[in-house]
């Protein structure tokens, strides 16, 4: 039967029982008498299990009908869960992930047997019902540390190259051969290795790299990646430039020698030692009580669903679900846009007086406004997807991470239902991942310490979504140590980011601040400062992308917060237009504060900057005419129109010349070739066909 | 019928079909494939803080497409805006537009290979060398055949005013 214009539905339907399974396994383990849970979980994998055989997976099949004996023996009271059993069944779980990311990938579920979970879940079950059988307990194997290799020996050179090497060897230029392990825990790995290509640059030419540029753009590698490298630097120059990248665990360089591919040697050795793919780890491992080791089993599965979900899906499209009641709203208002049209029509072909049809025309246009707005307002809504997708998995991998470190810890979730564009939510999960993982690692201390400091032995995590204004703000909190703002100073002082002058004049936040400096945020340094910065950097960078922005708050002993603020529609906005001499430019609703007419004999001088004293605060002034040098065109006035905009909690005052009105406004992009500062978010066509230029306030303030 | 069909793949597979527009007295030749468009000159709203021989945006039936000057890139005279200035739409990638004001547009020219010379100077230091692809020969007039490209990403070089 050919099953394949189902696989849609299988994957999506398959995608929904896995997260019941994982939502329910995690009650499991906090209530293991929970019966309403513990029939989820069977009725879960017996669906799974119906789907997968259908389809023809049989692999699949296999492990959900053995999950589900396991709690058809539980159901009928003739075994009780125990820790061992979820960790097996978590386990099972992340296998079976790893068979839905095969078939998204190649509509094929793999050849993994995954025997070893199969045994230990029957072995559980046949102990559990009376069949004697031993779990068999072996140490836990040593951890899954891949050995160093010096890969970049292997590289295959063609002919070709060798000429070019033949000439940098002429030019006196070193030719290193240079392999880099990124750390396990590395989550953005081609970002990593842009920043590693970045760093060797700089210093020299990289000539060859395994796997090549695009597969590890693609992430189509595994944590070590091995170049061939020009430089005239000298060899430990070049390994502090790497070692000087977040998240790289190793570093091995040596001189290349090229001469090896001539002869039997080269034949040969790609051959005996051709590592291009690391030799798949050996998943069967034995069944230990030991959560790490469940750790380390489960790691290639999850690691390779991280990879699979980077590459292109050939079996499957983009797609959004949509809720029919949205779609039913959408064609109302097509059908009164229609309606609306006809209006206009029959008014212009209408023989009436001139008087009245100016009037109708009128209604007319009333009347198409409230349509688009409202036709805008539903398709944005199309386009929506609560930020549950993203976050639902999180509770499962603080879980884990809290059995990996050693740490009790609990993440609390709200506003698990707020709704952000689809192309945000696609891209939003990683940065999260990470903050929650550095707030787990780094920022809870450990059970024991928190009872000395008389906080509770539980770490506590915060994950909070809520709406504000415009943006959508997502908070990460810890209630752990907090960041330590003196030794990060400290720290930048030896690193010689800042001088100590320079420090001393510098707020806290400021100092925070350089916590996203990539040049800051080298994993091992800070880790025994603060144990923050690793990998910040490139949380900013992707957040920075969306068109939104990170900020960090922190009480030493209390906790820390990374504020994150998205914002809401990416394309539609509503603005204030704004005259500037001769020229229009449009400020977004969303970042105004208050419109405030201010006497020129009020402004004051701080440090020779203009500020404003409203209402006991005081507001430092922006003319905006001296930074988009504009010509000053008016007269100088007593009177000037300031427009009062916020950025988080910090306050700016444009000064303007006119103010023109709200309008609703389409961002467009004015793009790449011209070189614009961030001060110009994009442009906009007003009514007439002019172009308004859209102020970016973030950059501004 | 026939023999203008013939004639018109001739043209073709000979030669390369260049846009030759003026900038002052020297005439310049801009490969036909990449030009979207010919406009008249429009408003131009300025963008503040961009590179100088960028004038601003266009917006053309809807789209929002950044105008650089040829003279100002090329270290010429600014730009007299007459009724001949047309402003070329090109489009290297599909996606994104940009325009170039010249003073004129003067025709549509066929060169095959034999009349295009590789681009020379005398002077080896001359900064606009690098924007020509070669130089074609047309009814005893000299075109300088813009490597379109180079214009339009190329950096400044020692060619700021």
């Amino acid at each position: 039967m050919d099953v394949s214009q189902y696989l849609e539905i299988f994957i999506d339907e398959t995608k929904e029982h896995l997260q019941t399974l994982s939502d329910q396994l995690m009650i499991l383990e906090q209530e293991p008498e929970n019966m309403d849970t513990i029939n989820e979980i069977f009725r879960a994998a017996h669906s799974l299990k119906g789907m997968a055989g259908t389809m023809g997976y049989k692999r699949m099949q296999r492990l959900t009908h053995d999950m589900e004996n396991v709690f058809q023996e539980i159901r009928s009271g003739n075994m009780t869960v125990k820790p061992e059993l979820v960790d097996v069944l978590f386990r099972g779980l992340d296998a079976l992930e790893a068979y839905l990311a095969n078939i998204l990938e190649s509509s094929d579920e793999g050849t993994e047997d995954n025997e070893e979970i199969i045994n230990t879940l029957n072995g559980i079950a046949d102990a559990a019902t009376g069949k004697v059988k031993e779990e068999p307990v072996k140490p836990a194997a040593g951890t899954a540390k891949q050995s160093s290799v010096a890969k970049y020996d292997s590289i295959q050179v063609s002919d070709y190259e060798k000429n070019t090497f033949e000439k940098a060897k002429a030019q006196n230029e070193n030719i290193f051969g240079i392999t880099v392990y990124l750390q396990e825990t590395c989550i953005l790995k081609a970002a990593r290795v842009f920043l590693v290509f970045k760093a060797l640059e700089e210093l020299g030419e990289v000539i060859k790299s395994v796997p090549d540029i695009q597969d590890i753009e693609d992430e189509k590698f595994d944590l070590d990646f091995s170049l061939v490298y020009f430089t005239k630097e000298t060899m430990e120059k070049v390994k502090a430039a790497i070692e000087n990248v977040s998240e790289v665990h190793e570093v091995i360089i040596g001189p290349f020698s090229f001469d090896d591919t001539s002869g039997p040697k080269a034949d040969a050795e790609p051959k005996a030692s051709m590592p291009k793919e690391p030799e798949p780890k050996p998943a069967a491992k034995p069944a230990t009580a030991k959560p790490a080791a469940a750790q380390a089993a489960t790691k290639p599965a999850a690691a390779k669903q991280a990879n699979s979900k980077k590459q292109a899906k050939p079996a499957v499209g983009r797609t959004v679900r949509v809720d029919i009641e949205k779609l039913d709203v959408l064609m109302n208002l097509v059908s009164e846009l229609i309606i609306a049209k006809n209006g206009l029509v029959s008014i212009n072909s209408a023989e009436s007086d001139v008087k009245n049809d100016a009037a109708a025309f009128n209604e007319q246009i009333e009347y198409l406004e409230s349509v688009t707005t409202n036709l805008h307002e539903s398709v944005m809504k199309v386009r929506m997807v609560p930020i549950e997708s993203v976050v639902s998995r999180f509770p499962r991998m603080i879980r884990d991470l809290s059995k990996k470190l050693g740490k009790k810890m609990e993440l609390h979730m709200t506003g698990e239902e707020t709704e952000l564009d689809r192309t945000v939510i696609d891209e939003i999960g990683d940065p999260l991942q990470h903050l929650l993982r550095n707030s787990a690692d780094h920022g809870l201390e450990a059970n024991d310490e928190r009872i000395a400091l008389g906080k509770e032995e539980v770490g506590n995590i915060y994950l909070d979504a809520y709406q504000d204004g415009n943006n959508v703000n997502i908070e990460v909190r810890d209630d752990g140590a907090g960041i330590n703002i003196e030794k990060v100073k400290n720290k930048a002082i030896e690193k010689g980011t800042l001088t100590a002058e320079q420090a001393d004049h510098m707020t806290d936040k400021e100092i925070i601040d350089l916590l996203f400096r990539p040049s800051f945020s080298t994993a091992e340094q800070v880790t025994d400062v603060s144990g923050r910065g690793v990998g910040l950097d490139v949380v900013k960078t992707k957040i920075e992308g969306l068109g939104g922005n990170i900020e960090c708050k922190t009480v030493l002993g209390e906790g820390s917060s990374f504020i994150i603020r998205l914002p809401l529609t990416l394309a539609i906005i509503q603005a204030l237009m704004v005259e500037l001499g001769p020229e229009k430019y449009a400020i977004p609703l969303g970042s105004i504060e208050t419109i405030e007419d201010v006497m020129v004999t009020d402004i004051k001088s701080v440090q020779t900057k203009e500020v404003i004293n409203l209402r006991g605060t005081v507001i430092p002034l922006i003319r905006l005419d001296q930074i988009l040098d504009i010509e000053a065109g008016g007269e100088d006035v007593d009177i000037l129109t300031v427009v009062i905009v916020k950025k988080g909690d910090r306050l700016a005052g444009l000064v303007v010349d006119n103010l023109i009105g709200q309008q609703e406004i389409v961002i467009k992009s004015i793009g790449s070739y011209i070189n614009c500062s961030k001060m110009i978010g994009g442009a906009t066509i007003l009514g007439d066909g002019e172009i308004a230029l859209i102020l970016e306030v973030n950059a501004l303030v | 019928m026939e023999d203008i069909h013939g004639a018109h793949n001739f043209g073709i597979a000979e030669g390369k079909q260049y846009i030759v527009v003026c900038l002052g007295t020297e005439q310049y030749g801009i490969d036909i494939k990449y030009v979207d468009n010919i406009v008249r000159n429009q408003r131009i709203t300025r963008v503040p803080k961009a590179q100088h021989y960028f004038k601003g945006v266009i917006n053309l039936r809807g789209e929002i497409i950044p105008v650089m000057s040829l003279r100002l890139k090329f270290g010429l005279e600014p730009d007299e805006f007459t009724n001949a200035t047309r402003i070329i739409i090109i489009k290297l990638e599909p996606q994104s537009a940009i325009g170039i004001i010249v003073d004129e547009v003067k025709e549509v020219v066929t060169l095959n290979g034999n009349s295009i010379d590789k681009a020379s100077s005398s002077d080896p230091s001359d900064p606009l060398i690098q924007y020509l692809s070669g130089v074609g020969k047309h009814n005893d007039g000299l075109i300088s055949l813009l490597n379109i490209s180079a214009v339009i990403v190329g950096r400044e070089g020692k060619d700021t005013v």
